[in-house]
């Protein structure tokens, strides 16, 4: 049964989210944390991330946006009005909350319906918008349970029925998978992509789990420090980030810098230059092992190095290999490849020249 | 059998502490518990219960023996009254110390965690005062007629020193029962649509339930024993339980009567306490 | 939030106000000369922080065994327990001195130090062992288990394991019992010898026939001493707990 609340694209005109400049620092003695300028638009309908270590300024973000906290400066429009002075209730906005947040004292359905309540709506229309709502996140079961009683999978969908049930055009959720364990971790990721496809809804979610981010966002935007570094497609962030942070906080990253390009081996292959201050960042999966003395492929070069480990994954194999400048770097090859090498050996890591990516930064 | 028994000792003293615990560990454990309930408290209520049935000679000597005379003298209006004023004033106590007790508690709640602590500080320091002292601060203060009013040897009087004296008793359990509300639901209340009164009724006193009752039960019985605070503030212009009680035992010399009164006490507080220590554990809040 | 500051504030004024106006009065030269003449108010002084000083120790030690009997016991009988425990605390202290007073004319013990010290364990016990409570209860066992597996014995697992974390439930403990000792007036009255005399039971008299400007000097005495060992508790809790990154509590001590 689809929810009679379809909240989204339908209408013409609608613009979705837009931040703008947003600001919030706090200080305490010598540090100074929070957002320092947050821009962002989020179009109707997508599922947006906002991923970043701890004390990068997503959580105050989201909470700006859920209207939790008051932005020193900025603007945070939806569809067009200005709800930058607007409480929380007032915006078409829910929040589910970290650990949840649920009532303790009442009961799944109470819980449910609490922002209903609160709207004074009739009994009937309660009840029957609470059907479809425990329908749709299969709670059905757990009606009168106590909150307490429930697991934390459990707990969260309670959580998602609770805000979805006011029909916001926005759903924020607060690194939502993280209180879960690994495997109901990654069904949930599913679910919650599901969700949010059937609803036709924007979610915005803060993580500091980049697969998680990946799964669930059609776009995603890293912060660090306050700032938004990058925001695109999970594929844009991977494969083209914007820098050495944004590298390597998704996935692995091997860097070669000018001092590790000294030793390259190029054997005709033309090297595009590299601009100051930037490094070659390549991904692991796009290493290669070969013998020290092997013959390099068009378009390919090489480094010599030398096997420090070799670790076996079941789906891939990883190899931390060490070059001649004493520098680091991953391998990733498939599990079924068995490379002829063994620890310790001389070998030469090689990749293609247009699968490395030039980024700058520290 | 003695290296028998240190080893044993010794085996129980390696094992961890909790659900490992031997049971000759845990007797071993409880036996100063056990010992002082029975010696302080079982003893000498027994004591106090059979002299509540004992009779009162004439030269205020106490014989043992069995009879109903104590209790009977209780019934008598005359000691209803003394009762009756000891429960308004107690009731009247525990009122008004609560309902300025739940709002400074939400205020510690709200507190940043640093401030808080100094807040805690500042409610600490008059909890640990001297008794005598704050009450000698605070009927000095009485005397100098406050707001002009005329508080001394005066039944407001009397009440704003209990209060005086009890509300920190009572911010204690009520903010440990509030601080175990994370905000997050509080904000999500808001964000449902709660208004601030929702978000006390609905939020807010469930959860804090146990704890007021907790506060309720430490500032209303004990004040029903106040003996210092009438005397001293009231002058002796009104007579309680306490002074009741004095009386009896160290004046008048009829043991009996005064059992039988202290006996009644402890019986209603038998009767009370397991309901509110109850009430916390189905809460889910520890007292 | 505002009208809520200004409301607690007039609370704390409130409490306040009376401690600081008989600061005020105590903190003159002459007053404090007027004290040191008093023999018996010294004599007295002396008594009580003796009296609470051993109250709280052996308050707080048994406190801190029957503490550590709690965890993992039974539903029910630790329910008992607890309600036992909690049961003097909530009777009105002048039924439980009677009650002792009666209890010792009935074993026929003469009164005097041994009353009045076990009397006041007696009370502070509930204090002392629930203030253990909480702490004993969230004992990190894998520390004690770590010690024995090193190889320390029973008294060096205690305390290099046992004792480090508890600590401040002994701390908050024996600061409450002593402050309770101090201050206990009803139960001393009851069941002290003629010789003995503790300092509420002295003010008390004091108060009772004439106030002098050297009952100011006691108090603010009393009152420093109070907002010293307060000061020094929270925050001597307070740089343990920033270690430990939680959210202080007096109520978790």
């Amino acid at each position: 049964m689809t929810p009679s609340v379809n909240p989204i694209s339908s209408s013409p005109g609608a613009s979705g989210l837009s931040l703008q400049r947003l600001r919030k620092v706090y200080q305490s003695g010598d540090s100074i944390s929070g957002v320092q300028e947050v821009s962002l638009e989020v179009p109707a309908g997508e599922g947006f991330s906002l991923l970043g270590p701890s004390g990068c300024g997503k959580t105050t973000t989201l909470r700006m946006i859920g209207g939790f906290e008051k932005p020193d400066a900025g603007r945070i429009h939806l569809d067009s009005k200005d709800i930058t002075d607007l409480p929380s209730q007032y915006r078409d906005i829910r929040t589910v909350f970290q650990r949840y947040a649920l009532f303790p004292h009442l009961s799944v359905f109470e819980n449910v319906v609490f922002g209903l309540r609160m709207q004074k709506k009739p009994e009937f229309e309660i009840k029957k918008q609470a059907a479809i709502f425990i329908d749709l996140l299969e709670i059905g079961k757990l009606a009168n349970r106590n909150v307490a009683q429930l697991s934390g999978g459990e707990q969260q969908r309670v959580a998602l029925a609770r805000a979805l049930i006011t029909g916001p055009k926005i759903l924020l959720l607060d690194e939502p998978l993280s209180a879960l364990d690994l495997k109901l971790r990654e069904r949930m990721q599913l679910e919650l992509l599901a969700l949010r496809r059937k609803l036709g809804m924007t979610f915005i979610f803060v993580t500091h789990d980049q697969t998680e981010a990946m799964v669930l966002s059609d776009r995603i935007g890293v912060m660090n420090a306050g700032l938004l570094e990058q925001v695109g497609s999970p594929e844009e962030i991977y494969t083209q980030p914007k820098s050495r942070f944004v590298a390597s906080f998704i996935g692995q990253a091997n860097f070669m810098g000018p001092e590790q390009l000294r030793n390259l081996r190029a054997s005709g292959t033309r090297t595009p230059d590299l601009a100051t201050g930037a490094e070659w960042m390549i991904r692991p999966e796009n290493l290669k092992v070969r013998k020290l003395d092997a013959t390099l492929s068009a378009g390919s070069v090489g480094l010599p190095g030398r096997l420090l480990e070799m670790a076996y994954l079941g789906q891939n194999r990883l190899l931390k290999v060490v070059d001649a400048t004493d520098r680091q770097h991953l391998i990733s090859l498939p599990g079924s490849e068995l490379p002829a090498v063994t620890q310790n050996d001389e070998i030469l890591i090689s990749w293609k020249v247009d699968e490395a990516w030039s980024v700058h930064g520290s | 059998m003695v290296r028998k028994l240190r080893q044993q000792f010794r085996d129980q003293a390696r094992a961890p502490l909790g659900a490992g615990v031997e049971k000759f560990q845990r007797a071993l454990l409880l036996a100063p518990f056990g010992i002082w309930f029975l010696f302080f408290i079982v003893a000498p209520m027994a004591v106090l219960l059979i002299m509540s049935f004992s009779h009162r000679t004439e030269l205020g000597e106490t014989q043992i023996a069995f009879e109903w005379t104590a209790y009977r003298t209780l019934l008598n209006p005359l000691y209803g009254k003394v009762l009756f004023t000891t429960l308004l004033f107690a009731a009247a106590n525990t009122v008004v110390t609560l309902l300025a007790a739940y709002p400074f508690s939400y205020f510690m709640y709200r507190c940043k965690p640093s401030a808080r602590l100094w807040v805690i500080t500042l409610i600490l320091v008059p909890f640990w005062t001297s008794f005598l002292v704050r009450i000698l601060a605070f009927v000095d203060v009485l005397r100098l007629h406050p707001f002009g009013f005329d508080w001394i040897y005066k039944a407001p009087g009397i009440l704003s020193a209990m209060v005086y004296n009890y509300l920190p008793f009572a911010v204690l359990p009520i903010f440990a029962s509030m601080e175990k509300i994370h905000y997050s639901l509080i904000e999500a209340a808001k964000d449902l649509g709660a208004g601030r009164v929702q978000v006390l009724t609905r939020i807010l006193w469930p959860l804090t339930r146990s704890g007021v009752s907790v506060a309720a039960l430490f500032v209303f019985v004990p004040s029903l024993g106040e003996f210092l605070i009438p005397e001293l503030v009231g002058g002796g212009n009104y007579f309680l339980l306490g002074s009741f009680l004095q009386n009896q035992f160290l004046t008048a010399r009829n043991w009996p009567l005064g059992a039988a009164t202290i006996m009644i006490v402890v019986i209603g507080t038998l009767i009370v306490l397991p309901l509110f220590n109850g009430v916390a554990k189905a809460k889910g809040a520890a007292t | 939030m505002k009208a809520l500051t200004g409301f607690a504030i007039l609370v704390i004024a409130f409490l306040w106000s009376p401690l600081m106006w008989v600061a005020y009065r105590g903190a003159s030269v002459e007053a404090f000369a007027r004290l040191m003449t008093r023999e018996d108010i010294l004599s007295a002084a002396t008594q009580s922080f003796g009296l609470a000083f051993v109250a709280a120790t052996l308050a707080t030690f048994f406190g801190m065994i029957t503490a550590f009997a709690l965890p993992g016991m039974p539903r029910f009988k630790g329910w008992l327990i607890e309600t036992g425990l909690i049961f003097p605390m909530v009777l009105p202290e002048i039924a439980m001195g009677l009650s002792f007073l009666v209890w010792y004319i009935f074993l026929g013990t003469p009164f005097g130090w041994g009353t009045l010290v076990a009397s006041h364990v007696a009370f502070c016990f509930s204090f002392a062992t629930l203030a253990m409570k909480a702490r004993v209860e969230t004992l990190d066992r894998g520390l004690i288990d770590a010690a024995h597996d090193l190889g320390a014995s029973p008294a060096q697992v205690f305390r290099h394991a046992i004792f480090p974390q508890i600590a401040p439930g002994l701390l908050a403990s024996w600061v409450t019992c002593f402050s309770l000792s101090l201050d206990d007036f009803f139960i001393s009255f009851f069941v002290k010898g003629l010789s003995q005399m503790t300092l509420p039971i002295q003010l008390y008299s004091m108060m009772k026939v004439r106030i002098g400007p050297e009952i100011y000097a006691l108090s603010l005495i009393l009152f420093c001493f109070s907002l010293l060992a307060v000061l020094v508790t929270q925050l001597w809790l307070k740089s343990k707990l920033k270690s430990a990154n939680a959210l202080p509590s007096l109520t978790q001590a």
